[in-house]
């Protein structure tokens, strides 16, 4: 059977890989001890013993059973706590909002409002002569060049469901989390001082390539797939891994610097040149 | 060797949307062709999710009983095969959670929010239930990948549901279902090489 055929294997890329993936799909499916299924099948079909029969599988799990009803209103309130927490806790505070764009009509939400509109986290596709850049609340700002594919993520709650992931499928992202457009909301004082925390400035890009990840100011750990080692980046420097397996660290070039300060300054990059020279 | 390409055991009977509407209809015949159309498949992956058989029997009849109870959800003119496993991946997820398994996990020693791969000694007891230790090395390496990392590949690669369909089942985008996938399979490849002792030649 040809690999490139069967989508199982889909996303293998090595000789060992898909070996692997060979082994797993030649796996025997085990069997059920025959009393087990006939009892399945005898619970499933009786409808009426379901509550029955699945109390009787709990009850040979369950553990030491704890006197509830002397808790019961003690815990009713704790309840009640608890679900306010977290139902006004796992709302956003803040919705990602569209603070600027070129050639609107290339950029395109899958599954979410218009540009202009607030957009709540999905997949923003920019065409070859289109940008788009968001900002969510106080905390990040983000510019999405031409030609990428971005997965955005939802914002995140106020006090819990805070980690996020924003996925780079294609193209460019310029992001900064602090600079002098942005800081954290928290500041520090000495009798000789005044400071604010600021975040960092960074981009991320996926080419043909591999990928690669630009640092500005602040701080960013890497973690290539290829070998799972973190790499904490220095300033002004950017960590390509290539799609064959081989990683350099290097300074960041005059283009990636001049977009990346304005990324910090807060002000909107030169849209890209007409004409690529790579 | 006959290899089969798939975790879908052989002569599995079909479905056609009659039988699936008299499914919802609960027809006792329907019920039970629904039931042997799945039950195999369900346990298969319960069994490789948990790594322990007996825990699988239970949650599989879990599961069915829940397939029972929403059957009216089910929409006969698709395929049942995604519900169906959305179906049996809560009900594993359900149990990780409950403050059962968390305390069986506090008495032996492992931190119930850290510890969610197979127990060891059950790898040994599945080898030797399908009697082929050629097989260790590839349970061996599903048991050192991350739950989400092995639920990813049995869906996706095993259980061959497309990215739409498991996106749907664990809330997430195709194209995230897409790149979380690659990167399972190649923490696969990796551990599947440590086991066997087959370093990668290079990209």
């Amino acid at each position: 059977m040809s690999h490139d055929r069967d989508s199982r294997y889909e996303g293998a890329q090595t000789p060992l890989e898909r070996e692997a993936l060979d082994a797993l799909l030649s796996l025997r499916p085990p069997e059920a001890r025959a009393g087990a299924r006939d009892r399945a099948r005898e619970a499933f079909l009786a409808a009426s013993d379901a509550g029955g029969a699945a109390e009787a599988a709990s009850k040979r799990r369950a553990a030491a059973k704890l006197p509830y009803r002397y808790l019961l209103p003690f815990a009713a309130v704790l309840a009640l706590l608890a679900a306010f927490s977290a139902l006004y806790g796992t709302q956003p505070s803040e919705r990602w909002r569209v603070t600027d764009v070129i050639g609107a009509d290339g950029v395109h939400f899958e599954g979410q409002a218009s540009v202009g509109a607030v957009v709540a986290g999905g997949v923003i596709t920019t065409s070859d002569s289109s940008e788009v850049e968001l900002q969510l609340g106080d905390e990040m700002r983000c510019r999405i060049v031409p030609g990428s594919r971005v997965v955005l993520p939802e914002p995140p709650g106020r006090w819990f469901d805070r980690a996020r992931e924003l996925e780079v499928v294609t193209g460019e992202v310029y992001g900064t989390t602090g600079g002098r457009a942005l800081s954290f909301p928290l500041r520090f004082f000495t009798p000789e001082l005044s400071a604010r925390l600021v975040g960092t400035t960074f981009a991320v890009f996926r080419t043909e390539l591999g990928s690669c990840v630009c640092l500005y100011d602040g701080g960013i750990e890497v973690t290539p797939e290829v070998n799972g080692v973190p790499v904490e980046l220095p300033e002004e420097h950017r960590y390509y891994v290539y799609k064959d397996g081989r990683l350099s660290l290097e300074p960041i070039d005059a283009r990636e610097r001049m977009k990346l300060n304005m990324m910090y300054e807060g002000g909107v990059p030169e849209p890209e040149p007409t004409t690529e020279e790579e | 060797m006959n290899q089969r390409r798939s975790g879908r055991p052989a002569g599995e009977p079909a479905l056609d949307s009659a039988t699936l509407r008299a499914v919802c209809a609960r027809d006792r015949g329907a019920l039970a062709r629904f039931f042997d159309c799945f039950y195999d498949r369900v346990y298969g992956h319960l069994v490789r999710m948990l790594g322990e058989p007996t825990l699988a029997e239970d949650l599989t009849q879990d599961a069915f009983l829940r397939m029972h109870r929403d059957i009216d959800r089910l929409d006969p003119e698709r395929d049942p095969a995604p519900w169906v496993f959305t179906v049996a991946t809560n009900t594993v997820r359900d149990y990780w959670r409950s403050r059962e398994h968390k305390s069986q996990q506090r008495r032996s020693g492992l931190d119930p929010e850290q510890d969610l791969a197979l127990p060891d000694g059950r790898l040994d007891e599945l080898t030797r239930i399908e009697g082929r230790e050629s097989e260790a090395a590839i349970r061996k390496a599903l048991a050192d990948l991350e739950p989400t990392d092995r639920q990813i590949i049995l869906l996706r690669s095993y259980e061959d549901l497309d990215s739409s369909t498991v996106g749907e089942m664990l809330g997430i985008t195709p194209e995230a279902v897409r790149q979380r996938h690659r990167r399972a399979i190649a923490r696969l490849g990796k551990v599947y090489g440590h086991h066997t002792g087959k370093a990668e030649g290079g990209a």
